[in-house]
């Protein structure tokens, strides 16, 4: 492959002027109605085939939501075949029971067992992330994915026990390697993605984060006590004239489940919450720091309007026993979208150039797709 | 001849092309337009599926594609079946309500009927080696957790072992029975049956009893765990629960998957709460044939309950066992 190959084809020399860039925003076209007739039926198919269907189901739903993802005239298309997804999904069940069976058996063969697998992680990632951006395509073009063993190795195993060694203050740092690893390995047809994220600002997001989430969970706690202790003195001082003993104690067992499923639901709400807004901090930083050839991105996801949404879509899943996840899904993905652009010279998105057909060889691919890994990009 | 606007990609570059798509009588398909001239076989076109209103792909043999949204006009020129099955079934709400309900119906009937009978064999099925090596484990873990050894005299133990032998002596519960006596100061007065025919009671319990009778039909009540293998089946029935509930929100994000576990919890309280009344059962029927009277047994369960603290109400759906004044409304019942 001689070096004009190799470089990003038909570039214009020099980084052209701000000025000349056109703004492109992404734009979501699906609608909650409609979506939700496509996963009830998928839904449905899958139960009635006691999961096999479940396969189908993932490359539907993920079609459904690249189609509709628009950018400049043109969609996102997802062509993973279900057969390879539902074979990954067989071989991750059946380990899963081997494992199972094992650790009640034989505890000591289980760790042994469990052991053995930590030098696939980095292989199943690679090809994980690897199978979701083959199979991703737009204007015609596949996505590709270089990452190699050895890297996937340094981020995912060395860089993890690091943070286990130094009590967590690495963990920042790790994400920020696991995004490098991600977008630098990450190829648009011939044209490599470029990473310029800083670490600090992963510092900053998850010091601030962290120190934000104690700050609530105190606050959720003490409201929980202070609510206990109040209604504990309220009914302390009616019980003494009013109730009988045998009903005082009824209640006491109703006041005690209420307090439990309240401050349950409430620890979630806020694990998830909070989760979904350091999330959104990071994928900002992320997007705007990543270029391919002459194209660069913007991605704008405001930290409040996520908080809305998701503890909003929560709590219309939980109060509709789940039938209102495609309205929840449809919402947050159209504002998510909504907030993300690219910057390109006029015809830039025109000049991209598809790489060399690849044998796509499914093993461990699968694998990794029935782990579901979800990289959060 | 019908024809369709659509955008071309060749595969190579990501140049978009508009484009014309049309079918001729001779089962062609011509791709014309904006410096693309292309015509292949009708059968060499494979069409995307339709998928609600998101865009539909021809991919064209050389590794082309045409993008377009003219859903009707794709599917009179070359998809006979009308985008397919599933579109057919996504496009109407009256089978989207049919799914809910179908979803619904056989959900409860999966968590109601169809696990607990799946437990029931594979617990059956359960090999003894296996279902040995469970009950040590799980006697050990007790042991370093939350008893200590017996603290009864020799005679003592002696009268609880004559009894526990007197109501093993006539019951076939399908596997040898062993009794265990252990001191359990974190536990109280309680009984436990676990995998492979162990029965655990401890002091505590054998010191809140009256009398034999009144251990008798506590004894009884475990008899009727092991019999019904409730142990192995709920260990079996719950983690298939726990999958099952997985399974269907595990697709949707951590949201649900967090979610989740409320759900599968109070599944999991209905199977044990079943298990207890089913034991319940099988020692009122064991004491009917034996001459013990009924009575002590609701006795023993009210003394149980007046040292737990139990008094129904509307925490029962969180307990493991039912409340015990229901079950000795249901002995005094029946």
């Amino acid at each position: 492959m001689d070096s004009a190959d190799r470089a990003p084809p038909t570039l214009p020399a020099g980084t052209p002027a701000p000025g000349e860039r056109t703004r492109h925003g992404f734009e979501f076209t699906g609608a909650a109605g409609e979506y939700f007739r496509i996963w009830i039926v998928n839904v449905a198919l899958t139960v009635l085939t006691l999961g096999i269907y479940s396969a189908w189901a993932k490359v539907r739903n993920k079609q459904y939501f690249y189609g509709n993802a628009r950018l400049a005239g043109g969609s996102f298309e997802y062509t993973a075949n279900p057969l390879n997804i539902l074979k990954g999904r067989v071989l991750v069940l059946g380990a899963f029971v081997a494992y199972q069976a094992a650790a009640v058996f034989q505890p000591l063969l289980a760790g042994l067992l469990a052991l053995a697998l930590v030098p696939l992680v980095p292989w199943v990632v690679t090809r994980a992330i690897g199978f979701n951006l083959r199979y991703s395509s737009y204007r015609g073009l596949r996505f590709h994915f270089d990452g190699r063993y050895w890297e996937a190795f340094r981020v995912y195993i060395l860089w993890t026990l690091a943070i286990v060694v130094t009590f967590g203050l690495a963990y920042p740092y790790v994400a920020w390697r696991r995004k490098q690893f991600f977008v630098d390995n990450a190829r648009y047809g011939r044209s490599p993605f470029h990473f310029e994220g800083e670490v600090g600002w992963f510092y900053v997001v998850y010091i601030v984060g962290s120190l934000a989430y104690s700050g609530i969970m105190l606050a959720v706690i003490l409201a929980l006590v202070g609510g206990g202790v109040g209604i504990a003195v309220l009914t302390g001082g009616v019980n003494a004239e009013q109730l009988d003993p045998e009903q005082w104690g009824e209640w006491a067992h109703v006041l005690a489940a209420a307090a439990f499923v309240i401050g349950y639901g409430a620890f979630l709400l806020t694990v998830v919450v909070f989760n979904a807004a350091v999330q959104a901090m990071i994928a900002n930083h992320v997007w705007q720091r990543t270029r391919t050839a002459d194209v660069t991105f913007d991605l704008r996801l405001n930290l409040f309007r996520i908080i809305w949404l998701q503890a909003s879509n929560i709590a219309a899943i939980v109060a509709s026993l789940g039938l209102l996840i495609p309205w929840a899904r449809v919402r947050m993905t159209r504002y998510k979208l909504s907030c993300f652009s690219l910057l390109a010279v006029p015809g830039d998105l025109e000049r991209f150039v598809a790489a060399e057909r690849e044998a796509v060889t499914a093993t461990g691919e699968e694998l990794g797709e029935a782990l579901d890994l979800d990289l959060g990009l | 001849m019908t024809g369709f606007a659509a955008r071309y990609f060749d595969g190579r570059s990501s140049a978009g092309h508009e484009v014309e798509v049309h079918v001729d009588g001779a089962g062609r398909v011509h791709i014309h337009g904006d410096g693309v001239t292309q015509s292949f076989p009708r059968t060499e076109v494979r069409v995307s599926a339709r998928l609600g209103s998101s865009p539909r792909y021809l991919y064209l043999p050389d590794g082309a594609r045409c993008e377009t949204e003219d859903h009707d006009a794709v599917d009179a020129a070359l998809a006979a079946d009308g985008g397919g099955l599933l579109h057919a079934l996504e496009r109407r709400w009256s089978l989207a309500l049919t799914a809910v309900l179908l979803t619904g119906a056989f959900l409860w009937a999966s968590f109601q009927y169809g696990l607990p009978f799946l437990a029931r064999h594979a617990a059956q099925a359960m090999p003894p080696a296996m279902e040995a090596e469970m009950g040590r484990q799980a006697m050990d873990l007790l042991d370093r957790r939350l008893l200590s050894p017996t603290a009864l005299g020799p005679q003592e133990q002696a009268r609880v072992r004559a009894v526990f032998d007197r109501v093993t002596a006539g019951a076939d519960v399908g596997q040898p029975v062993r009794l265990e006596l252990r001191g359990a100061d974190a536990l109280g007065a309680n009984a436990l049956a676990l995998p492979s025919g162990i029965v655990v009671l401890t002091d505590e319990m054998v010191a809140l009893a009256g009398n034999d009778e009144e251990l008798m039909s506590v004894i009884a009540h475990e008899l009727g765990h092991v019999r019904g293998r409730h142990i192995m089946r709920s260990i079996l029935q719950n983690s298939a629960a726990a999958l099952l509930v997985a399974t269907l929100l595990g697709d949707v994000t951590s949201i649900t998957g967090l979610a989740a576990s409320v759900p599968t919890f109070l599944v999991e309280q209905h199977y044990s709460r079943a298990f207890e009344f089913e034991a319940d059962a099988y020692a009122l029927d064991w004491m009917r044939a034996n001459g013990v009277d009924a009575s002590h047994f609701a006795a023993i369960l009210q003394r149980l309950a007046a040292q737990h603290g139990d008094d129904g109400g509307a925490t029962r759906y969180l307990s493991t066992h039912p409340s015990i004044g229901e079950r000795v409304q249901a002995i005094e019942g029946g």
